[in-house]
């Protein structure tokens, strides 16, 4: 026989000492992320603030205040304060997620005080020149439109449409004149009440040494700030209780369907994530899963169908999406209806339950390699709430899980009908 | 500063192998130097369906993705022109796995019917998602068909329709199989948790006894055809018009390219750069407007595009556009240059923290054969000097050379 013939043994990973997340204060009760990583040269420095789209009295007014904070200000264009950030060799950025907002650069290690003073300096005096957001109107109205011609943007907002109604902060969809409508007093206003002086968690990962630290943490708290405080709220969405059958939505000549299956869950305690992962997980959250071995590997109906929760506020929505030929579509939509039928009757069977779970704590160790990633965790502790012995206990809770609870878990949760079901193309 | 080992097999198998214990994984990578270029006319688009039956099991191994996520990790894999990068990362305790999987299917992939029927299906539907169902999804049958008239470099790796794709026949597979996945034929590349020794016995326990099916690919790329520059019209996925126009250039192991690329940054990488300033602030004329230089493996390939706003004229920006570049040449902005250069330092210095990306340049420059080319990106962004970017723009960006591909929305 030869070697070959026999997999090699495989260990899985069922313990890790976990690195310690320890978010520290200044004396001036500045809440702050440190960790260094000594001779690499390169530097990440992030900083989380407490706004996002809830806040917001116009559609796209906190992405636009948050998109436009180096926009001008200070008597500085725009193209005068990102020049100077591109000569010191960094590249700044932000995202404006459901949760929170976060600004962020990295650069070389020489530069990153230059870099921070800076960045800070302007995003505290944006001021929004008008032909600024007149300009970013026409580029975000191209962009909404270029992916209006897509049928996956239509099945994702008719779903959350259908889902969440009439809570703005929930989609992420807009009208082409939502951004036309947007004034630099929208803007101006936004920043002063939830940008201007606004608390914030610092994040600094990377060559960032104690000297250096102590330097930003200078900069930062040279302006005035309240204490940070973070609370999440709940989206107070129900699902259907009964079967809405598949929705349509018409995009005549595309080429394929998109179609989305999308139902809302509520806040979770920290080990129940664990389950509705590893739950995921096997419908479709890797390749493995029931739905790309089904329907791609077995049947070619597809590229890829992916099962997939997107946080929101104190929930997030459960998502079932792929894109396939039109003349699929049905059968798609009933693999799909098999394969959460299967997993609510029937437990699943050991050797798929542990591959599931060994894959995932492969991801979760694997997760805090690198110099940045620690911070990207820590960033996680606070926005999702989870307690200091979150990660700590993460591999204990994926190991404890057994089938008998993922079944009585799809039972609960993984009904066909709680679900919102569109399908958008040439349809 | 990486600090890398190499070493061959008899079978030709070239390794390329960093240690690095700071992870808890280990990326095993491996390259086979065949791409869209080795294609026929008739059959393109196949090294990519290729690349799919490679994870459809071995002689060995039922299920390539089971057996990886079995073991904790996870692998894909992508296809260009110029070659096939298979990836694999895994917790550096199950290494042997990967090399198990890995090693198995250079020897003996289970080629059958089923796995070629479905994979058809999946790469058809990729096919649809990427070019119909994506904006500007077509722009690279267009471009290459435009910059190529006999090279195989006139199709993209997805190919040319999904025609070729449901025509490929078994024994198309079998034969591209026995030619080019030969050990001579590949590079591999481990990197992470695992020191050279037992590099070196994995190495050769598992890829050791393999035999050689084909010649190794040559390193050529067949890029000049007489090749003319071109106008056409064409439509697509795209809410507004845009006007390209596109040049070739020098490839990446020519010292010209970097430069190039640099100038190209300056010009068009940025918010800050001249066409964007130009084009979509000061005239209005575009809601985006770019450029960037490709640095090729066959040849390099400049870029620059603007997408027009409401009611202005293809011919407009097209001007613009050339004037914007050959008024570039002389006013050469050295604070601006400088800038690109730090740029790219700063990208260097954060490129190889990752063992996926480190592991994937140490491949890619073995099989360009100077692996030592990863230690100098610094140095010679350093020695870059903004006259020679400059001239190099200058000789190979001009109006004459250019090709112009109008765009409108697809009714």
């Amino acid at each position: 026989m030869s070697f070959r013939e026999q997999a090699p043994s495989v260990r899985s990973i069922s313990s890790f000492t976990v690195p310690k997340i320890a978010f520290k204060k200044s004396p001036k009760g500045t809440l702050y992320f440190h960790e260094e990583t000594k001779g690499i040269g390169a530097v990440s420095v992030f900083w989380l603030l407490p706004i996002s789209k809830q806040l917001q009295t116009k559609a796209f007014q906190a992405l636009a205040a948050v998109e436009l904070l180096l926009s001008g200000g200070d008597g500085k264009s725009e193209n005068e304060i990102l020049k100077h950030i591109e000569h010191l060799g960094a590249s700044v950025g932000n995202d404006s997620e459901q949760l929170y907002a976060r600004i962020h650069f990295r650069c070389a290690k020489t530069v990153v005080i230059d870099v921070f003073e800076w960045v800070l300096h302007h995003v505290e005096r944006a001021e929004y020149p008008i032909d600024e957001i007149e300009r970013y109107g026409l580029i975000k109205k191209s962009s909404i439109e270029r992916r209006m011609q897509t049928p996956g943007y239509w099945s994702d907002r008719k779903a959350k449409e259908l889902l969440y109604g009439e809570i703005p902060w929930v989609g992420t969809f807009g009208d082409l004149n939502d951004f036309s409508n947007l004034q630099q007093s929208d803007l101006q206003e936004f920043h002063q009440k939830y940008i201007k002086n606004s608390s914030g968690v610092l994040f600094l990962s990377g060559d960032v040494d104690e000297s250096q630290k102590r330097q930003l943490l200078n900069i930062w708290e040279s302006y005035e700030r309240p204490p940070f405080s973070w609370s999440l709220k709940d989206e107070n969405t129900q699902n259907p209780t009964h079967d809405l059958g598949v929705v349509s939505h018409s995009l005549p000549n595309s080429s394929q369907v998109s179609m989305r299956w999308m139902k809302h869950i509520g806040g979770l305690d920290e080990k129940e994530t664990h389950k509705y992962s590893l739950l995921n997980m096997v419908l479709g959250g890797y390749f493995g899963s029931r739905l790309m071995q089904d329907l791609r590997e077995k049947q070619g109906l597809t590229y890829g169908i992916n099962s997939y929760f997107k946080p929101l506020w104190k929930g997030r929505s459960w998502n079932i999406s792929g894109e396939m030929n039109s003349a699929n579509t049905d059968k798609a939509v009933d693999a799909v209806k098999n394969i959460i039928r299967d997993l609510q009757q029937n437990n699943i069977p050991e050797a798929e339950l542990e591959r599931a779970k060994r894959y995932y704590a492969g991801m979760f160790r694997s997760g805090f390699d690198g110099p940045f990633a620690q911070a990207t965790k820590a960033l996680q502790t606070i926005v999702r709430d989870y307690s200091t012995q979150y990660y700590a206990e993460t591999l204990e809770s994926i190991w404890s899980i057994n089938s008998s609870s993922l079944l009585q878990l799809a039972q609960n949760e993984l009904n066909a009908n709680s679900f919102v079901k569109v399908v958008a193309g040439d349809v | 500063m990486i600090d890398f080992n190499r070493f061959q097999l008899p079978n030709g198998l070239r390794v390329i192998h960093q240690y690095d214990p700071s992870v808890s994984t280990v990326v095993l990578n491996t390259l086979y130097n065949v791409g869209a270029r080795d294609e026929s006319p008739e059959r393109t688009g196949f090294a990519h369906l290729f690349e799919h039956l490679m994870f459809a099991g071995s002689r060995n191994v039922a299920s390539f993705d089971k057996e990886i996520e079995q073991a904790g990790g996870q692998n894909n894999a992508f296809t260009n022109n110029e070659f096939t990068n298979y990836y694999i990362s895994v917790p550096a305790e199950n290494i042997e796995t990967a090399f198990w999987l890995e090693s198995d299917r250079m020897l003996a992939l289970n080629i059958n019917e089923n796995s070629l029927s479905v994979q058809q299906g999946v790469v058809i539907e990729e096919f649809k998602q990427r070019c119909f169902n994506a904006p500007f999804g077509l722009l690279w049958h267009h471009v290459r068909d435009m910059l190529y008239k006999d090279s195989p470099y006139r199709w993209p790796t997805i190919g040319l329709t999904f025609d070729h794709i449901s025509e490929a026949k078994l024994s198309d597979v079998q034969a591209f199989y026995n030619r080019f996945y030969s050990p001579n034929n590949a590079v591999l590349s481990v990197v992470g948790n695992l020191n050279l020794n037992d590099c070196k016995s994995l190495v050769d326990k598992w890829f050791g006894d393999i035999p050689i099916t084909g010649e190794a690919n040559p390193n050529t790329y067949p890029v000049d055809d007489g090749w003319k520059p071109s106008r056409r019209t064409e439509e697509d996925l795209s809410p507004n018009p845009v006007v390209f126009l596109i040049w070739k250039g020098p490839n990446i192991k020519d010292d010209e390219s970097l430069g190039l690329e640099l100038y190209a940054d300056v010009l068009g990488g940025s918010e800050v750069s001249e066409l964007y300033e130009t084009l979509v602030k000061k005239e209005g004329l575009c809601n985006a407007a770019e450029c960037f230089y490709m640095r090729g493996i066959g040849e390099g390939l400049f870029m620059a595009y603007g997408i027009l706003n409401d009611g202005v004229s293809h011919e407009t920006v097209e001007n613009r556009l050339f004037e914007i570049i050959d008024s570039s040449f002389k006013a050469q902005d050295s604070f601006a240059f400088e800038s690109a250069k730090n740029k790219t330092y700063t990208q260097l210095l954060f490129e190889p923290i990752n063992p996926m990306s480190r592991a994937q340049k140490l491949a890619f420059w073995e099989h360009l054969e100077q692996p030592e080319t990863i230690n100098e990106e610094a140095q010679q962004i350093k020695d870059t000097t903004i006259e020679a970017a400059y001239s190099s723009a200058q000789k190979w960006f001009k109006r004459d050379n250019a090709s112009v591909l109008y765009y409108n929305p697809k009714k």
